[in-house]
Formats: C-alpha cells, structure tokens, sequence
C-alpha cells in the first residue's frame, strides 16, 4: 500500500476516531509553528457508526486498504478513535517539517494493512516505511503512528552558497551542467543540518549548451506584432527551442530534484530521531484553548508572523509578514526590513452545535492595533437601516468602519507597517504618512462618509431595461433604435450615513449638469449611463442617508416617506450586535434562482433544491474582543438528520450512491 | 450564409445563451455584375441581462459559454479567413460588449466568393454549411438564387435545451434583405415581401422554425 494514500486514510479517519490528548500532544515539538488537533471522540460522539462505516463504504475507502471480501468498520484500521491526533509545523529557514500524530489502538490490525504491499525497514528501532522518494516517512509503536514529511525552501536552495555546497545546478546556466562530470551521488549525513555532498558523479546527459547571450537573441529576434499564441509558437518553433533543449533543463532540474530529496531524506531522518528521542521538547498544551465534546477540529499559530514568514520567505506580502517576529528574536535572524502587520496568534475551531456547524476564529493582535481597530470599528449601523432588513431580505451585508478614527490610525499605521520594508526611504515614507495626517481632516471627512454600510439583496425587481432592435422603412433600409422592455432583475439597495451631504448634493448637481444623472422624482436620480446588464441605477439622499438601489419603486417610497417595512429581529440583532455581518437567507435561494431562470448544472440542481430545507449562512465579527479579532461562519443545516455532522455524510453518501 | 456560421458557432459554442431572444441580420447589396457587399450582424442586446449573467459562467450543464476573449478570438478568426479568401476585399468587424452586437461584412468579387467563403469557414468550424446554403447569380437573366438545404444537426442541438429554454427562443430571429440595382421582377419564397421601391426583398423568420425545419430560406429572385 502507497504511504500516502495511507496518510490520507488516516486523515479521514481522524475524523472519527479523545482523550488522552495529552499522551501525544507532549510528543509535539515545543516550536512547533501551526497545532492542528482533531478530535476523534467528538466524530465518534455525532456520527452513526454504521452509518458512517457504511458511507467510508461506498467511497470505496476500505477497498484500498483492507480486504474488499468482507464488511469492514473504521475500527478494523487499529487507530485508536477514542484519543485526539495532531498534526503540526516547524521548521528552519531550510525545510519545514509536517508531521502527524496519531494514537495507536491495535499494532496488529495496523501492521495489517500497511504489510500487505510495503517494504518495512527499521530505523531508530521502529518499523518504517518510506514513500519513494523517502520525502516523506511513517514509523509506529504500540502506541503512536508518527509522520513526517519536509518542504525544502526554494529561497535557501537558491542561495550560491548553499548550491555550491550541495552541487545543486542553476538552470539558467548550462555550462555549469557542461563542466558537471560524474557518475553517482552521494550525501553523507554528519549531524544536525551538516552534509557533504558529492556531486561530482552525476551522469553527463546532454552536449547542449546553450548561452544566455543566445538565448536573449532568440528572445529579441521575433519583435513582431502579432498575436501572443503566434509569437509564442514561432520561438518554440526556432532551433534553440527544440526537444534537446527542454531535455537539458529537465535534467537539471531532475538533478536538483534528486539532490534535494536526498538532502530532504537526510534532515527527515534527523528531525525524526530527535522527535521521538524528545529532544525537540514539548509543546505546551496551554497554548491551545480547551477543546469542548462538540469542537471537532482545532487549529493553533503561535505566530501568524512568524509561520507565514517561514513559508513564504520570497513573497512580498506573506513573507513579510513574519519579519517582524523575526526581528523580534524569532528563527529568521535576517529577515531584519520587515513590514509590522502587527498579528499574532491565531486560534480556529469547528464546533457541531445540533443541526448547526459554525466555524470561529480568533486573530491576536498587538497592543497599539487593538486600541487602533476598536476605535475603527463599531458595533452596529444606522438605527435606520435596521427596517430596511425585513422578511423579504434575501442576503445582507453590514459592516461599520468609522471613517474618521480610520483616517486619524492611517498615517501610523502606514509608518509601523511600512517604514521598515523600504530602511532606506523610511523617513519619506514617515514623511507621508505626516503629510497625510495635516491635509486631511478626518473630522469633516468622518462626517462625510461616517463609515457604517447596510447592503441588501432584496429578492427581484421588474426593471426597464434597454435595448437595441431595427426598424424598417419600405424600402427595407433599417435604422437601429434603442427600445426598452421590462425584465425581472436581482433587487439590491446600498445605504450609507453621512452628517454632511454637501458634497454629495454637490456631485448630483455635477451630474445633472453634464447629465450624467436625470432625476426622475423629486430628489430622486437615475444614472444615465447603463452598464452592459442593462441594469438602471438610481440615487437619493434622504435623512442623512444616501440610497443607491435599483428598485425604482422603493426608491419612491422613500423619497415620499412612505416606507413601512420592519427589520426582523433576529436579522437586525446581527447587525446590530456586530461590526460586521454577512447574512444569506438560504431558503429563499432556489425560488430566486428559478424566476431568475439562470441555469444550473446537473450536480448543482439537487443541492439548490435542498436549500429550502437550510437555515441562514451567517458570516459575523463582533470585532475586538479582549485582544483579538473574533469571527464566527455558521450554516444551519437540514433538521432532517440528528445533527450537522450526520447531515454531511448523508450529503456524501447519498452523492456516491448518484455516482454509482 | 454567415448567418449560419455564426448561428452553429452560438448553437454549439454556446447553447446557454440561446435560453434567450437575439436577431441575427444578414444584408447582402448585389451589382448587377455579381459583385457586391454582405454585412452579418448578431444582435443579443435583448437578453443583455442574462447575457451578462451567463458570461461571467465558465459552463452552464456541461455546455462552455464563451468568454469576451473566446469570442474576440472567433470573429478575429473569421476575418482572418475572410482576408484570405480569394475575391473577399474590404473586411470589417465589430464587437459591441455593452450591447452585445457582433457585425461582421465585406464586398465580394462575384457570388461564387461567397460560396469559397462559405466553404472556407465549413473547413474551419468542421461544419458543412456549405452543403445547405449555396448562392448563385445569372448576370445574363439577372437571377439570384439561393439554395437553403435544411440541416437536421441544429434541431439536435436545440433538442438538448430544456423546453422552458426553447420557448425563449420564439422571440429569436433571422432576416436577411438583398438589395439590387434593379427592380425586382419576380421571387419565390412565401415569406419574403419585395419592398416598394422594388429594388430590395426582405424575409424574417423565427429561428425556432429554422431549426425545425419550419421555416425555408430558399428564394429565387429574378431581377428587371
């Protein structure tokens, strides 16, 4: 049996097999960068065993690995499904390690399955297997299966230094590849991260070699102005570009590829002896928040800094972000022009609540960006928007950013994050962000636009649409002339609070005069210009609040006063109750779609005609909480089955069952 | 003729699009000598709306729609071959992406390069329109004919359209008007209507009854 196709075996049953949790989790390394912990107990608690066993069925998942003669239950995999599995990150500026933890039950029904097709070594005295290029390795005991598998870091190997010492080749020089005369490779693993490589045996392939002054001739030759596909083609047609040469960059790069996974294999084998040894210490199992017999999965970062920083060492924004961290003494010494997006741990849980399953999220932030975005954003809206989220509201967006604490953070926000990235034009950027700060007047301009946003699809609308047709005279010469129609068409209306319009009014006369706008009710305007769906949008300022929607009708009724609609409580709430909420009224999705009339695939149309049987989606952020950004996504799901979980492997099964 | 070239590229390409109404407007301008100018336009800014919905779709039921740059593409290819047919001058093309309208015209030599033309792009879509819509002109008796053999492949296509999506397509249609020098003598086709001035004949039908097989677009046209 493939060991990845075991590893992804036993991360499916992850989800079903608590706790002597902390058995494994002392064996996690005390660096470790991202915990991920599932919680096998709480799959076992909302799953119907045979249910399950019978989907894990019918996806086939037994027949890849055990006997496909008999029925078969999760159990017979010999994982323990009563105590929680981890998978966790770490790593150095040269490899990142993934390694995975999971609890043990029966050795005997465990060495079953992986006996049938495997070659078992015994390394650090346990039995071992490796994937075929020994980048990834599985070994057990009586009570742990241990994973691991390593990453190399593109910007590491890159280094000259580091090629040099390894005798990996550039594949933009192919004279390197010319001078490389040799038959085998061999690396010899000292210790720790200390190699010696020989590269002086690698098979000579190809005679080829290819300048890069060649190279820049072919590229500049074909100047022509024709489309890219023939220019593309015309140089792949050329010599230069010929079968030989794609040969040699493939060979080198099978040589780096071998070269690397030699190395990989070696530092694998290192970090596992240290790891079971204990050498590399014990994570602390107060850095992950007490997981509840609901939470399923669990998801841990010390540092989002420091972990994206790690993985992303070349990439301007994710790199960056953990350059701070490594400023601040983390393992990238020499990441030292690094941007402060100020982010620190980051905790996230998926939780079965009944027939609901949620997902939260809680982003730690520093102590200046904490006071910063709860200054910034506030809970709930313009107390009246709250009547414009009634019965027939078929998604809303509300979010609230004062704009005037906004703009007063920016400059320094634009200095913390910023300054360091350019060292050297620091003091302009500085400079900037202070000539920012004394232009504007974040007073006027918070007053303006204050900042909170309701967005509503309020189902359809009948809407004049133009288009263009023909009329002949009698001769039959025709004319184009632009007619129009009613058509149904989504109904959306954006508010938005401002305590001083003059702008705004100011903007609407701009536009009447150059009749960009016309108004077609008292106060009320229509944008001339339509855009390609045809799609007529119109504008008011009304109380305070400016409208733009495309519901004709509505807007009259508020020009006139004459709305009388009320916000749902439990929609208004939500709103209300946070700085930002995304709701979508899920049940009402299928009958939008159909008056729509827009199409749906084959494998769609059931799961839309489910949706009337769904709760709300709900995407929400009460914002700063403590010293953390929380959010929480929720879908309710049919009450058909017991729970959420029980509601998904239906879903699955019932898939499968389509399939076959 | 483009009229079907471009109705099979839509039919097949992109049958998403037809759950809508569209024109397709074919005007061919004859000298007597046989020369003269064919202008094809493909008008969907009726179904603007869904248009536009459909075209931020990559497939609608396994059906591709086509994108701006896939549509580019096939006028840019049609053109290109229409420059390189023998008796094909004065090429032009137009995309209209607000309004959705496709033109696309030419002057032509004699008849018979429209015929090549037509061939030309059968070789290019693996079609064979070519089979079922011939032109001809008779300088001598002043007579135009053209030949429309009904071609059962886009009833299959229409077929595979949900019946809702075929209804729609009752408010799709094709015209084509031929203008002369001359006045009209006489024309065969039941549903074409000789203009006042005699000097044009113009026939509308549904593109349903085309499909079908409803709706014939033969017609022989005998010029003063």
């Amino acid at each position: 049996m493939k060991i990845k196709f075991l590893l992804l075996s036993l991360g499916l049953t992850l989800g079903v097999s608590t706790s002597n949790a902390q058995d494994l989790i002392r064996k996690v390394p005390a660096n470790a960068k991202f915990v991920v912990t599932f919680n096998n107990k709480a799959f076992l608690t909302h799953l119907n065993a045979n249910e399950l066993n019978s989907t894990l069925s019918k996806i086939g998942f037994f027949d890849k690995i055990l006997d496909n003669n008999s029925d078969h239950s999760i159990d017979d995999l010999g994982i323990d499904l009563n105590n929680k599995a981890y998978v966790y990150g770490n790593g150095t500026d040269s490899i990142q390690y993934v390694g995975g933890l999971f609890p043990m039950a029966n050795r005997k029904q465990f060495e079953a399955i992986v006996t049938k097709d495997s070659k078992i070594e015994i390394v650090d005295n346990l039995p071992t297997i490796y994937s075929e290029d020994r980048t990834l390795r599985m070994s057990w005991d009586d009570n742990t299966i241990y994973f691991l598998t390593g990453l190399s870091m593109g910007s590491y190997f890159d280094k000259e230094e580091v090629k040099e010492r390894y005798g990996l080749l550039s594949n933009y020089d192919y004279s390197d590849w010319a001078e490389a005369e040799a038959d085998t490779v061999s690396v010899e693993f000292d210790e720790w991260g200390e190699f010696v490589v020989d590269s002086t045996s690698v098979a000579d392939i190809s005679e080829v070699v290819i300048s890069e002054d060649e190279l820049n001739e072919v590229e500049m030759a074909d100047e022509i102005d024709q489309d890219e596909y023939d220019i593309v083609d015309s140089v792949l047609a050329q010599d230069e570009y010929a079968d030989d040469y794609y040969l040699q960059y493939d060979s080198i790069n099978r040589h780096n590829d071998s070269l690397k996974n030699v190395i990989i294999g070696g530092w694998l084998n290192t970090e596992f002896s240290h790891l079971i040894s204990g050498n590399l210490g014990s994570y602390s199992t107060k850095k992950i928040k007490p997981i509840s017999s609901n939470t399923l999965i669990n998801l841990h970062i010390d540092s989002l800094g420091v972990l994206f920083g790690a993985l992303y060492t070349d990439n301007p924004i994710w790199g960056n972000l953990g350059y701070y961290q490594s400023m601040m003494g983390d393992v990238n010494q020499e990441y030292t022009n690094a941007p402060y997006y100020g982010m620190e741990s980051l905790d996230a849980q998926i939780d079965v609540i009944g027939n609901s399953m949620k997902l939260s999220s809680t982003l730690g932030f520093d102590k200046k960006l904490v006071k910063q975005y709860k200054e910034i954003y506030r809970k709930g809206v313009n107390p009246k928007f709250y009547n414009f989220l009634d019965k027939d509201v078929v998604a809303f967006f509300s979010v609230n950013a004062n704009t005037e604490a906004y703009l007063k953070a920016l400059p320094s926000m634009i200095s913390r994050n910023y300054s360091t990235i350019f060292p050297y034009y620091n003091d302009f950027v500085d400079l900037g962000a202070s000539i920012f700060e004394v232009l504007l007047d974040e007073k006027a301009i918070g007053k303006v636009y204050k900042g909170d946003n309701l967005l509503v699809l309020n189902g359809l609308t009948k809407s004049e649409v133009e288009y263009t047709d023909y009329e002949y005279d009698e001769d039959y010469n025709y004319t184009e002339v632009v007619k129009t129609k009613m058509e149904t068409i989504p109904q959306f209306m954006w508010m938005f609070s401002s305590d001083d319009t003059r702008i705004f009014d100011r903007m609407i006369q701009v536009g009447l005069n150059r009749e960009y706008l016309e108004e077609v009710y008292s106060g009320l305007y229509r944008v001339v210009e339509v855009n390609s769906s045809g799609i007529q949008i119109y504008l008011q300022i009304k109380d305070g609040i400016v409208f733009v929607s495309d519901d004709l009708m509505k807007m009259q009724d508020i020009a006139s006063n004459k709305v009388n609609t009320k916000g749902v409580p439990k929609y208004v709430a939500l709103a209300k109750n946070n700085v930002a909420a995304l709701v979508v009224n899920t049940k009402r999705i299928p009958v939008l779609l159909k008056e729509l009339d827009i199409p749906l695939s084959d494998s769609l149309k059931g799961f839309v005609g489910e949706l009337n049987q769904y709760g709300d989606f709900s995407i929400i952020s009460p914002g700063i909480v403590g010293n953390a950004f929380k959010s929480e996504a929720k879908i309710d799901f049919p009450k058909s089955k017991a729970n959420a979980l029980q509601y998904l492997f239906d879903v699955i099964s019932r898939k499968q069952n389509i399939a076959d | 003729m483009l009229k079907k070239i471009l109705f099979y590229f839509f039919l097949t390409c992109s049958t998403g699009l037809m759950t809508s109404c569209f024109d397709i407007v074919e005007e061919i301008d004859l000298k007597s000598n046989g020369s003269g100018a064919i202008k094809v336009t493909v008008n969907l800014s009726k179904s603007r709306t869904k248009v536009s919905s459909l075209m931020k779709l990559d497939k609608v039921d396994g059906l591709k729609i086509p994108s701006e740059r896939d549509i580019r593409s096939e006028i840019s290819k049609i053109t290109t071959t229409l420059k390189k047919t023998n008796g094909i001058s004065n090429v032009h093309s137009s995309l209209d992406f607000t309004n959705y309208i496709a033109v696309v015209s030419c002057d032509f030599r004699n008849i018979n390069a429209l015929n090549t033309f037509v061939k030309t792009l059968s070789a290019q879509f693996k079609t064979s329109l070519s089979d079922y819509s011939i032109y001809s002109y008779d300088a001598k008796s002043k007579t135009l004919s053209r030949t429309y053999k009904y071609n059962s492949a886009g009833q299959k296509e229409l077929n595979k359209l949900k019946p809702e999506n075929q209804k729609s397509l009752q408010n799709a249609y094709f015209t084509y008007i031929y203008r002369f020098e001359h006045t009209v003598a006489t024309q065969k086709n039941s549903l074409a209507k000789v203009s006042s001035n005699k000097k044009a004949v113009m026939l509308k039908a549904n593109v349903l009854d085309i499909v079908n097989g409803k709706a014939n677009l033969s017609n022989t046209i005998t010029l003063n």
